[in-house]
């Protein structure tokens, strides 16, 4: 397959699940949370690593967010879960807004692998629990949106190319009428931060986890494509070649960097790679960093809970280190 | 009649005051009543107006799963439990429709236990059906064409075989 991580910096894969007969985690009172929990573990702890969230230090569970490997919505609940495999490659979220929230992940636009990766998890849970399903609906779902395949396949791309020559809005606008949303890395009606942009599919039901599948690559091809030539565009821009070598100076000596200064400028250097005027720096480093500075993950990883005023010093140490 | 208390507003409430057996009507205006405590208002004695009556009001219909609503689902947009989708099928197909353009579902459901077997023997019935129906209308149509070409002998024919067909049919 083509290689689109110019582009593509992460795929996921999403498959929503509910245990039949039970009420869905929201309309539930913590002990009938916790009674699912306990069926869920008993059933499946021969068979995968389940971590109970009240177990895992508040630091690690805000990194797992601001690394998008599991929702904010799942800390705000009681009795949740995550199951895992050593990969890491699949993260199911227990009681979340619906029971079970599959979800595999893959680097770059490895959209089959993460379908085989998913295929298995939902094949393991779904051996030994019976989900609610019906023969018109299919998986059932606490909100209609997600119901029938239970699928949304997103892919996390990088667009300053599109931004930087205004045609960003068009192409949102284009891809909109296909059924396909989009949206800023942090979820519904965010900016894209750092020029970074998800889509995903609007329709679950009615459709086969095939098509939908089918239809985002079809999608991605095309807005890959479309920046890659805008990129070409670039090249040639006296002043786009500056506003990068800019960020590189900043980002190598500045003592201070805000979380969206970075990404700005992170986002920059990503570009800078790819049109040709940064060449010492890879794209997996730039995209290990972006993944990376987050204040919960700088904590995790430096292994020290810092506080709250130190962040942006953190951050900038972290930066100049490891670019 | 004046209200016995303040003998200026007109008495609209009535009240027998029994002390050691000597009963004495009291006739009060609604705001006397309220400053000697005997009741707080008209509005407190009737409210609400129709107390033994909501059966006469429209029912909503619960899941008997979980006893969520449909004016639930409108408030969080979400479903209360899988048994919901059953027990509000009406609506359910018509919410599915607006927001995913279709109600049913197509694909994988291979970790269900939903027994597939009698529906395809139907459906194998259902085509045969079908198939008999077509052929009748063609048949039809055939007699109405030889009968306005004069064609009897031929129509003759037809017609038996639209009879033998009808009646296998109603077998």
């Amino acid at each position: 397959m083509e290689d689109y991580s110019d582009v593509v910096l992460t795929t996921r894969i999403r498959l929503a699940r509910n245990v039949k007969g039970y009420k869905f985690p929201y309309n539930m009172i913590d002990k009938e949370r916790k009674a699912l929990l306990n069926e869920v573990k008993d059933k499946l702890k021969d068979k995968c690593t389940i971590l109970e969230l009240d177990n895992i230090d508040d630091v690690t569970k805000k990194s797992l967010v601001e690394k998008h490997e599991i929702s904010k919505e799942l800390l705000q609940n009681s009795s949740t879960a995550i199951i895992t495999d050593d990969s890491k490659h699949v993260v199911t979220m227990v009681n979340e807004e619906d029971h079970f929230r599959i979800q595999a992940f893959a680097n770059g636009f490895d959209i089959d692998k993460a379908y085989e990766n998913i295929l298995q998890a939902d094949k393991l849970i779904g051996d030994n629990i019976e989900y609610a399903t019906s023969k018109e609906y299919g998986y059932i779902t606490a909100c209609p949106t997600c119901i029938g395949t239970g699928m949304r396949v997103s892919v996390m791309l990088h667009l300053p190319g599109l931004e930087k020559i205004g045609l960003i809005n068009k192409i949102f606008n284009e891809i909109s009428n296909l059924g396909i949303s989009i949206r800023g890395i942090y979820g519904e009606n965010t900016k894209g931060e750092g020029s970074i942009y998800q889509i995903s599919n609007q329709k679950t039901l009615g459709i086969t986890e095939e098509q939908i599948i089918e239809q985002v690559k079809q999608v991605t091809h095309y807005i890959v494509k479309q920046e890659r030539k805008a990129r070409e565009l670039l090249k040639s821009r006296e002043d786009v070649k500056d506003e990068i070598m800019r960020s590189l100076g900043i980002l190598k000596y500045a003592t201070q960097l805000f979380k969206k200064e970075s990404m700005q400028l992170l986002s920059n250097i990503r570009l800078g790679i790819n049109i040709g005027c940064i060449e010492d720096i890879t794209l997996e480093k730039i995209d290990e960093i972006i993944n990376n500075i987050g204040i919960n993950t700088l904590r995790k990883n430096l292994k020290e809970n810092f506080a709250k005023e130190e962040e942006n010093i953190r951050r900038a140490e972290y930066v100049k280190k490891n670019i | 009649m004046k209200c016995s208390n303040c003998g200026k507003n007109n008495a609209n409430v009535s009240f027998n005051q029994n002390i050691n057996g000597e009963v004495t009507n009291l006739h009060l205006c609604e705001e006397c009543a309220h400053k000697l405590g005997i009741f707080n208002s008209f509005d407190d004695i009737f409210s609400p107006m129709i107390l033994d009556l909501d059966f006469m009001l429209p029912e909503e219909i619960k899941c008997k799963n979980c006893g969520y609503t449909l004016s639930k689902y409108k408030s969080t947009g979400l479903f209360g439990c899988d048994n919901c989708y059953s027990t509000f099928k009406n609506e359910v197909d018509r919410i599915l429709k607006t927001i995913q353009g279709s109600n049913r579902h197509v694909g994988r459901l291979n970790a269900s236990k939903i027994q597939d077997k009698t529906e395809d023997v139907k459906t194998k019935k259902q085509l045969k059906a079908d198939k008999a129906e077509n052929k009748l209308d063609e048949l039809k149509e055939r007699l109405q064409k030889e009968i306005k070409a004069e064609e009897f002998e031929k129509a003759a024919i037809t017609r038996d075989e639209i009879k033998k067909l009808e009646k296998g049919g109603n077998k």
